[in-house]
C-alpha cells in the first residue's frame, strides 16, 4: 500500500505520528469508507422520498418503497451509517493521535465496524419489510439494535483506553467533545429507547422521551464530533493555535449544559404541561451562548488566512462547516421561540434546518477529517484534483439549493397555514415547485459524494499519483529538509 | 514556483531558498498569537443578557408549573368567545373536502357526481339538505333530470358550525343565490335524525315531506 | 423514585469529575495545551494542506 518508502525522519515526534497513524489505518479506513456507502444509500432514499412529495406516483405500486419507509431508510441511514460511522471514525483517529498512543483493540475494532454495518443493513431491511417501530430517529426494529450498542461499547472501551495510557500531558479541546460524544450517546440511546420502544413511561411522556433524544442525537453526538474536528483541522492546517483556549473550554461547558435540555420545543402546542415547552425553548435560546464562543474561536482562528481557502481542500470543508454551524445554530435558537413556529411549525423550514445542519455543518466537517487524514493514514496523495473540487462545490451549491428552497416554502406555507381563507389546496400546489428544488438539490450533493467515493475508492486502492509540484505528504518532507539543513549550519 | 527544485527532492539536498525564507516569515508572524486571547468583557457581559433573558422567558411562559398546566400563560377568568367567523370563508375552506367529487366548479363529474350549482336539492328546503349532508346518500337519485347512482359519505362528524358554512357556501357559489343556513338549523335537524342510517331516494323524500 | 436517583448520580458525577479536571491542571497552561496539536515536523506557521499535483 505503501507508495513510496518513507525518507528517514530526524525528529521523534514525527515518527511517533506516523506510528500512530499507520496502528489506526485499517480500522478508520473501515469506519470512513462504509460511511460513504452510507451517505449514498441515504441521499438514493433521500431523493426517492423527495421525488415522491411532488409526484406521488413515482415508485407507488412498491410497497418496499412507500413514503413511510422510504423516509425512515433516509434519517437512519444518514444518522447512523453516515454520521455513526463516520463521526467514530474521527473518534478514532483523533484521539489516537491527540493521545499519541496507537490505536488499542484493533481487531475487536474491525469486528465492531463490520457488525455496526450489517446490524444497519438489517435495521434498514427490517423498515423496508415494514417493521418500523414507528419513533422517529428509533425506527430500526429493536432487534436490530443489539448490533449497533455493543460495537459502540467497543468505541468507548477504546476511547477511554487510548486517553488513560496519553503521553501528552494535556487535554486538547477536541478531546473534551471527544469523550464527552461516548458518555453522552450511550445514555441518549439506552435511555431513549427504554422510554419508547420498550415501554418504561407511557403517553405523553414517551413523546418526550423520543424528541429529547431525536434532538440531543443530531446535538449530543455529530455537532460535538463537528467541532472536535474543526478544533482540530482549521489549527493544525492553517499552522496557527486556536484563537483562544479559555473560550473554548467555555464553550465546551456551556454546550455541555444547555444543549440537553433543548429536545421539547419540538413538540411546541402539543398536549405536554407548558413548562416542559418552556424549558426547552429556553435551552434552545442559551444556546447561543456555547454558538457563539465556538463562533469567536474558529473565526478568529481562520482571521487572516482565508487566501488558504484557494489551496487547501480540507480547510474549504473545515471553514464551510464552521460557518455554517454558526448560522444553522442562530436560526435553529431563533426557530424554537414560540412566536417563530407559529409560523414555521410542521412546514418545510425544519427540513431545511436539519439539511442547513446535517450537510452544511456535520458532513463538510467529516468530509474534512477524511481529506486530511486519508493520505496521512495511506501514504498517498488523492488522485485528482478535480473530483475534490467537484466535491466541495457539489456539496455547497447542492446545501444551499435544498436550504433556501425548503426555508423560503416553509415560511410562505406557514404563513398561508395560518391564514383560513387560503384553501389548503392551494398551499399544497405552492410547495410544488419548491419540492422540485429539493430533488434538485439532492441530486447536485450525491453526485458530489459520488465524485468523492471515486477518489476514496482510489485512494485505498494502491496507484502510483506522483505530482511534479509539491503536495502535502512532500511538504511534511520538504521541511523535514529545511530543518534539517538550519540544523546543519 | 519551484516545480524543478521540488521534483525529485532526494537528489536535491538544496532547498529552496525562498521557500525557506517564507518558512521562517510565517513563523515570525505568528509570534503575537498564542492561543491564549484574554476573554472580552463584552463577552461576559453578552453571556449574562443572555441568561437574564432566558430566566425572564421561563418565568413568562411558565404555565403554572404544574403537571396538569398546558397553557404557557395563566388564563385570567373566562376567555372570551373566539369572534364569529364569515360562513362563506369557513364554508370555502371546509368544502375543501367535497372538491374531489363535487369540483371547484361546483358541477361534479357527469354520470357519477351529481352538480351542486343550479341543484334543486341544494337551493330548496333547507332541511332536506341539512339531512343529506348529515347522514349521507346512495342508490338511484335525480339531480336536474339526470340519474346518478353512487354514494355520497355523511358528514355527521363535523361541527354544527361548519356544516352550516358549508352549506352556506354552496347556496351561494357558482351563480346560486339562496338564504344562510343557520347553526341553530343543523343542531335542530341533527337531533331529528338521530339513528338514522344514510338516505335513499325514497328514505329523503318521505323525511323532507 | 428511580429519575431522582438517576439525576442525583450523574449531577454529582458531573461535579467531581469537573473537580478532577481542575485537579489535573487541565485549565491551567492554557498557550500549551492550544500549542500541543503542533510538532517538530508540523510546527506553527507550516500550512499542512493542499490540493494534490497543484502549486501552492
Ligand atoms: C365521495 C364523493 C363525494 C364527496 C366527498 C361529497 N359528495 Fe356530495 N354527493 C356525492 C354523490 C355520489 C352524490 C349523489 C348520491 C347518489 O347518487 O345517490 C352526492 C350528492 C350530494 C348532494 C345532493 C345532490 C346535489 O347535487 O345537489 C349534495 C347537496 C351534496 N352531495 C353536497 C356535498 C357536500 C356539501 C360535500 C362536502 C362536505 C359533498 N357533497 C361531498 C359524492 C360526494
Amino acid at each position: 500500500m505503501i507508495a513510496q518508502p518513507l525518507p528517514p525522519a530526524i525528529g521523534p515526534e514525527f515518527e511517533a505520528r506516523v506510528e500512530v497513524d499507520g496502528s489506526s489505518r485499517a480500522v478508520v479506513v473501515l469506519f470512513w469508507g462504509t460511511s460513504l456507502l452510507w451517505l449514498t444509500v441515504a441521499s438514493l432514499a433521500g431523493i426517492i422520498s423527495s421525488i415522491k412529495l411532488h409526484s406521488p406516483d413515482f415508485l407507488g405500486g412498491i410497497e418496499w418503497l412507500t413514503f413511510g419507509r422510504i423516509r425512515a431508510v433516509h434519517w437512519d441511514t444518514a444518522i447512523y451509517g453516515f454520521g455513526g460511522l463516520a463521526a467514530s471514525g474521527t473518534l478514532l483517529w483523533l484521539q489516537a493521535r491527540l493521545c499519541q498512543v496507537r490505536l488499542p483493540y484493533r481487531n475487536l475494532l474491525l469486528v465492531g465496524g463490520v457488525v455496526f454495518n450489517i446490524g444497519i443493513l438489517l435495521g434498514v431491511i427490517g423498515i423496508l419489510m415494514g417493521q418500523s417501530t414507528g419513533v422517529e430517529t428509533l425506527e430500526f426494529p429493536l432487534w436490530a439494535m443489539p448490533l449497533l450498542v455493543v460495537p459502540y461499547v467497543f468505541i468507548v472501551i477504546a476511547n477511554f483506553t487510548m486517553y488513560f495510557k496519553k503521553v501528552t500531558k494535556h487535554t486538547y479541546v477536541s478531546q473534551w467533545y471527544l469523550m464527552a460524544v461516548t458518555v453522552w450517546f450511550p445514555i441518549l440511546v439506552l435511555s431513549a429507547e427504554a422510554c419508547t420502544n420498550l415501554g418504561a413511561v407511557d403517553g405523553v411522556a414517551q413523546a418526550i422521551a423520543n424528541w429529547w433524544y431525536g434532538h440531543n442525537v443530531v446535538g449530543l453526538f455529530a455537532t460535538p464530533t463537528g467541532i472536535a474536528a474543526a478544533y482540530y483541522l482549521i489549527p493544525k492546517v492553517i499552522g496557527k493555535p486556536i484563537h483562544s483556549y479559555h473560550l473554548s473550554l467555555l464553550g465546551f461547558w456551556s454546550n455541555a449544559i444547555f444543549y440537553n435540555w433543548a429536545g421539547t420545543h419540538h413538540l411546541t402546542g402539543g398536549p405536554l404541561p407548558a413548562w416542559t415547552i418552556t424549558l426547552g425553548v429556553v435551552g434552545s435560546l442559551m444556546m447561543f451562548i456555547p454558538v457563539i464562543t465556538i463562533g469567536i474561536n474558529h473565526h478568529m482562528t481562520m482571521l487572516g488566512s482565508f487566501h488558504l481557502l484557494k489551496t487547501s481542500p480540507t480547510l474549504r470543508f473545515a471553514v464551510m462547516g464552521s460557518m455554517v454551524y454558526t448560522l444553522s445554530s442562530f436560526q435553529g435558537s431563533l426557530e424554537a421561540l414560540r412566536s417563530h413556529q407559529e409560523v414555521t411549525h410542521f412546514t418545510h423550514y425544519t427540513i431545511g434546518h436539519v439539511h442547513f445542519g446535517m450537510y452544511g455543518f456535520f458532513a463538510p466537517l467529516m468530509f474534512a477529517m477524511m481529506y486530511y487524514g486519508m493520505p496521512r493514514l495511506m501514504d498517498q496523495e488523492w488522485s485528482s484534483a478535480r473530483l475534490i473540487r467537484i466535491h466541495f462545490w457539489c456539496t455547497l451549491v447542492g446545501m444551499l439549493i435544498y436550504v433556501f428552497a425548503m426555508c423560503y416554502a416553509g415560511i410562505r406555507q406557514g404563513l398561508m397555514m395560518n391564514d383560513p381563507a387560503v384553501p389548503f389546496l392551494n398551499i399544497v400546489r405552492f410547495t410544488i415547485p419548491y419540492l422540485g428544488l429539493r430533488t434538485l438539490g439532492g441530486v447536485i450533493l450525491l453526485s458530489g459524494t459520488i465524485a468523492f467515493l471515486i477518489n476514496f475508492i482510489r485512494i485505498i486502492t494502491p496507484h502510483k499519483y506522483t505530482w511534479a509540484t509539491p503536495t502535502l505528504l512532500d511538504s511534511e518532507r520538504d521541511w523535514r529538509k529545511v530543518v534539517a539543513k538550519e540544523k546543519e549550519q | 514556483m519551484s516545480q524543478v527544485t521540488n521534483q525529485n527532492p532526494e537528489q536535491d539536498p538544496q532547498p529552496d531558498p525562498v521557500f525557506t525564507l517564507h518558512m521562517a516569515a510565517m513563523r515570525e508572524m505568528q509570534e503575537p498569537r498564542d492561543g491564549i486571547a484574554p476573554t472580552p468583557v463584552s463577552y461576559i457581559i453578552m453571556c449574562l443578557l443572555f441568561v437574564l433573558g432566558g430566566g425572564w422567558y421561563l418565568g413568562y411562559y411558565g404555565g403554572e408549573w404544574t403537571a396538569n398546566g398546558l397553557s404557557e400563560r395563566p388564563i385570567a377568568g373566562i376567555p372570551p368567545a373566539p369572534p364569529p367567523q364569515d360562513p362563506m370563508v369557513l364554508g370555502k375552506e371546509v368544502f375543501g373536502a367535497c372538491l374531489q367529487c363535487h369540483q371547484e366548479s361546483g358541477l361534479g363529474v357527469a354520470g357519477t357526481y351529481p352538480p351542486l350549482a343550479g341543484s334543486e336539492y341544494v337551493l330548496g328546503d333547507k332541511r332536506r339538505l341539512v339531512a343529506i349532508l348529515l347522514k349521507g346518500l346512495n342508490g338511484e337519485f335525480v339531480v336536474k333530470g339526470n340519474t346518478y347512482n353512487s354514494q355520497m359519505p355523511a358528514w355527521e362528524i363535523r361541527e354544527d358550525e361548519e356544516i352550516a358554512a358549508v352549506l352556506t357556501y354552496i347556496r351561494n357559489s357558482w351563480g346560486n343565490k339562496a338564504d344562510a343556513v343557520s347553526k341553530d338549523l343543523v343542531t335542530a335537524v341533527r337531533k331529528e335524525t338521530a339513528g338514522r342510517g344514510e338516505w335513499r331516494a325514497a328514505t329523503l323524500a318521505e323525511f323532507a315531506k | 423514585m428511580f429519575i431522582w436517583s438517576f439525576a442525583l448520580i450523574s449531577g454529582i458525577t458531573m461535579v467531581w469529575l469537573l473537580a478532577w479536571a481542575i485537579r489535573r491542571g487541565e485549565f491551567q497552561n492554557m498557550r500549551e495545551g492550544a500549542r500541543m496539536i503542533f510538532d517538530d515536523q508540523e510546527p506553527a506557521g507550516l500550512v499542512t494542506d493542499h490540493f494534490p499535483g497543484e502549486p501552492r
